[in-house]
């Protein structure tokens, strides 16, 4: 097991059967990824925090919390981390339920390597697309919490009624001078660092409602 | 053995009825028996009374004679020496009462004149005798009723001295009027006594004794007459046990050695009872103490009744007896008893039958319903077959009994509706679920060969030169392994076909009918089932497999605990989110902790084979629950499992 660094997306392993924890790591491990396994869903939650980019390989039936469960354990705490099932059984219902949650697949035992290869691939990449995605969200988010109140106000309004962005709407609506509309939005759009309220607007689209 | 209802009212009825009736016939038996009694008793002293009484009439008579006359020729009236006179003067007063047999006088000097009744030649004898220093005549003579002579004559044999007489010596000796013991008279032959009174001068000197003699036949004739009852027989005795009267007049008289008759004593009565109330008695006592004597006596099966009283009034040492069957007086009682026993009998038999009948009738309702419930617990009719007109608490009997059976027949059929699946499900089934088990078992190492394969190859790839055999070999262990992979498909294939079958159901209800397939097994191992209370208990999974693990987890506890003091199941619920968890609690040792349970063909039980906790893991973990074991806190067992609830995946 390699300790991962902060960029390297690693694979998490959890499977109570220790001689298939052992062999997937090693296996996994040759193909150059980093695998860090846990033998039960409780110690992966335990250790596990959001920073760390990959993707979870998580045997279906396990004893205590089962799979099913630490999934949504899992988005309960809102952690986006992908997953990939693998199940002994070949129960359709379990796998419907864990394609339901969001699964990135569902893998019955024993499996072509390269089947949870490119499953765990898809993942990473589904996982780092994510991780771009918050990035962007959290920097626009950094933006707009620069704005004063009043100014948040102003911008509200403009995103909530894009066709009525006139200096003087505004100032009816939020009973305050057109001048000062002007001299808000002016000091709006240098925060967020947009030319103009179209910019506004598309920027504001990048990130999710609060 | 248990009497019918019929029965015992009939007999009840007549038994009450005839107790009733004996109760009152016997107290009125005998109330009046005793008064009957009571009043024979009275009937008996009166009786002695009114004889004695009459006695003393008859006797009194005779003394009064004596007396008088004694007084008139004290007085002088009559003079001693004129015999003429005296002759007259003695007839007269023989003549004064009928049984009056004779009257007499004798002096100190034994002269004697004697008028006595006579059966011939003359109706009255008279007998004279006169002395003379030594000499002495005897002259006879007999008179006819006008005192006219019929005959006279001399007896020159006769040697009569009055002095020598027993009467004369008594009435000497007493100067007063007395009464001798009764004899037989010689001349009559008749049963008599006298009574003698002496004539004194003024000075008290004797001059004679006047005796008159009486007849007691006429006593007999008259105490005949005395009836106390029918076959009542009343007697006098004197105080030496010799009978003055009787009844039958001919018992009196006995032959005296020859030499004419005597008076019959009580023992030479031929009256058997006379003779055991009396003859035993010491009369003399008995007139001494001056008291009744009353006594009861049985001859020859028959009770009597006696009564003795000494005898008042005249100075005679006698006592009255008297006897009487008891029978006089009560028989018309018994009989009248006999009859009414005989009556209540025949009314207990009526009342008996009445009572059968009025039972039967009571009944037939209650045998008719009885029929009925019996047909319908055999279930030879329908229990809603309209119920025959009966009693109104038969009718909520009946009422209660439908809804008892309408609610264990619908609990039983869903029982064993429940068992008919699950054996169905489990011939079915248990393959299937091996195959599915195995199928899961196998995918473990199977998965750890197809991975250690894997890293085989990265390793090989990156040594260089390449080792081409080595690759091939790896290769086909690969393909190899995945074939295993492939038949391990198969194997799931085989229960793919059950799983379509999961339904929303109340895990309560099938709870309740799982404990009923093990009810029977449970009760003969004298093991108890707790079950939880819980009203929502809605869950989604197959209901058989879930029943298949209930039933798996419950006849495990049921064998862990075969040692076990203590036997108790204890099942309990709990709504956790989405699941419910359920926990099988048992009282028996525990697991072995080095048993590894869930496990194919691992097993604590020495005739288990290890598949029921592996088939029940992989039963609920298809269900999307899961199954683990926890040492239960007082040492047991606990099984938990989880099935997902209802709200959730609908």
């Amino acid at each position: 097991m390699t300790n991962p660094d902060q960029t390297a997306p690693t694979v998490f392993l959890v499977d109570d059967e220790q001689e298939v924890r052992a062999t997937i790591t090693r296996a996994l491990e040759l193909r150059d990824y980093p695998v860090r396994a846990f033998p039960s869903a409780e110690a992966f939650l335990e250790w596990y925090t959001p920073e760390v980019p990959g993707c979870l390989v998580l045997d279906y039936g396990m004893p205590g919390m089962n799979g099913l469960e630490l999934q949504k354990a899992m988005a309960k705490k809102g952690l986006s981390l992908p997953i990939v099932f693998l199940s002994g059984h070949a129960g359709v219902p379990e796998s419907v339920q864990a394609m339901k949650g969001g699964a990135m697949d569902f893998i019955l035992k024993p499996f072509r390597q390269n089947v949870l290869v490119d499953a765990i691939d898809k993942a990473f990449a589904r996982d780092a697309a994510t991780r771009v995605q918050f990035a962007k969200e959290f920097a626009t988010q950094v933006k707009f919490d620069r704005l004063t109140a009043r100014e948040k106000e102003i911008a509200d309004f403009i995103l909530a009624n894009p066709s009525a962005t006139s200096s003087k709407h505004i100032g009816r609506e939020l009973d305050i001078s057109p001048r000062t509309v002007d001299h808000h939005r002016a000091r709006i759009l240098e925060k967020l660092e947009v030319t103009s309220v179209a910019e506004l607007i598309t920027l504001a689209g990048t990130i999710s409602p609060d | 053995m248990r009497l019918s209802l019929g029965f015992i009212l009939a007999l009840s009825l007549a038994g009450l009825q005839f107790l009733a009736i004996l109760l009152f016939v016997s107290t009125s038996y005998l109330t009046s028996e005793r008064a009957m009694l009571q009043h024979a008793q009275n009937l008996m002293s009166q009786a002695v009374k009114s004889a004695s009484e009459q006695t003393r009439l008859f006797l009194k008579p005779a003394g009064d004679i004596a007396v008088e006359a004694a007084r008139m020729m004290s007085s002088g009236v009559i003079a001693p020496d004129d015999v003429p006179s005296l002759e007259i003067f003695l007839t007269q007063k023989v003549l004064t009462e009928d049984y009056v047999a004779g009257v007499y006088y004798g002096d100190e000097a034994g002269n004697f004149v004697y008028v006595m009744r006579s059966e011939g030649p003359g109706d009255l004898r008279t007998k004279i005798v006169t002395r003379s220093g030594t000499a002495r005549t005897t002259e006879l003579i007999w008179r006819d009723d006008a005192f006219s002579i019929v005959e006279a004559g001399f007896d020159p044999q006769d040697e009569y001295d009055p002095r020598t007489r027993p009467w004369y010596d008594a009435a000497v000796a007493d100067r007063s009027l007395i009464w001798t013991d009764p004899y037989v008279f010689f001349s009559s032959g008749k049963p008599g006594i006298t009574a003698a009174a002496p004539v004194l001068t003024e000075a008290d000197g004797l001059i004679g004794v006047i005796g008159v003699d009486i007849e007691t036949d006429d006593v007999s004739a008259f105490l005949a007459d005395l009836k106390v009852s029918e076959d009542s027989t009343v007697l006098i005795m004197d105080d030496a046990g010799r009978v003055i009267s009787h009844p039958d007049s001919d018992q009196i008289l006995v032959e005296n050695g020859g030499s004419g008759f005597r008076l019959a004593e009580i023992s030479e009565l031929e009256d058997p009872v006379a003779r055991q109330a009396f003859g035993q008695t010491d009369l003399a006592e008995t007139l001494a103490a001056r008291v009744d004597q009353r006594s009861d006596v049985v001859h020859e099966g028959q009770s009597f009744l006696a009564l003795l009283t000494p005898f008042q009034g005249i100075d005679v040492p006698w006592t009255i007896g008297v006897h009487a069957p008891e029978n006089d007086f009560v028989r018309e009682i018994r009989e009248n008893r006999r009859r009414n026993i005989w009556i209540a009998a025949a009314i207990s038999l009526a009342t008996a039958l009445v009572g059968l009948l009025i039972a039967d009738r009571i009944l037939r309702p209650v045998r008719a319903f009885a029929v009925r419930t019996s047909l319908i617990s055999q279930g030879e009719v329908p229990s809603d077959t309209p119920l025959p007109t009966t009693y109104k608490e038969l009718q909520r009997a009946n009422e209660t009994l439908i809804n008892e059976i309408a609610q264990r027949r619908e609990s039983e059929s869903r029982v064993s509706q429940l068992r008919r699946q699950l054996f169905q499900f489990s011939r079915v089934d248990t393959l299937g679920q091996l195959a599915t088990g195995l199928a899961h078992e196998l995918s473990q190492p199977m998965t750890a060969i197809v991975q250690n394969v894997d890293a085989a190859q990265s390793i090989v790839s990156k040594r260089l030169p390449e080792d081409q055999n080595l690759r091939e070999i790896l290769s086909d262990l690969d393909e190899q392994a995945h074939r295993g992979g492939d038949i391990i498909a198969a194997l799931r294939g085989l229960v793919q076909k059950d799983e379509g079958d999961v339904t929303t159901f109340d895990f309560q209800q099938l709870l309740e009918q799982t404990v009923g397939l093990v009810q029977h097994e449970a009760t003969e191992q004298q093991v108890r089932i707790t079950l939880p209370v819980q009203d929502n208990a809605l869950v989604h999974a197959n209901r058989l497999q879930i029943a298949q693990v209930l039933l798996n987890l419950m006849q495990n506890a049921i064998e862990a605990m075969d040692q076990s003091a203590n036997k108790h199941i204890a099942i309990e619920t709990t709504a956790r989110d989405a699941v419910l968890e359920v926990r099988v609690t048992d009282s028996g040792p525990g697991v072995d902790a080095n048993v590894k349970l869930f496990t194919h063909f691992e097993t604590s039980k020495p005739k288990g084979h290890g598949i029921g906790l592996s088939l029940s893991k992989t039963i609920i973990e298809a269900n999307g629950g899961h199954i683990w074991y926890e040492d239960a806190p007082d040492g047991g067992s606990r099984f938990c499992f989880t099935v997902p609830r209802a709200q959730e995946l609908s």
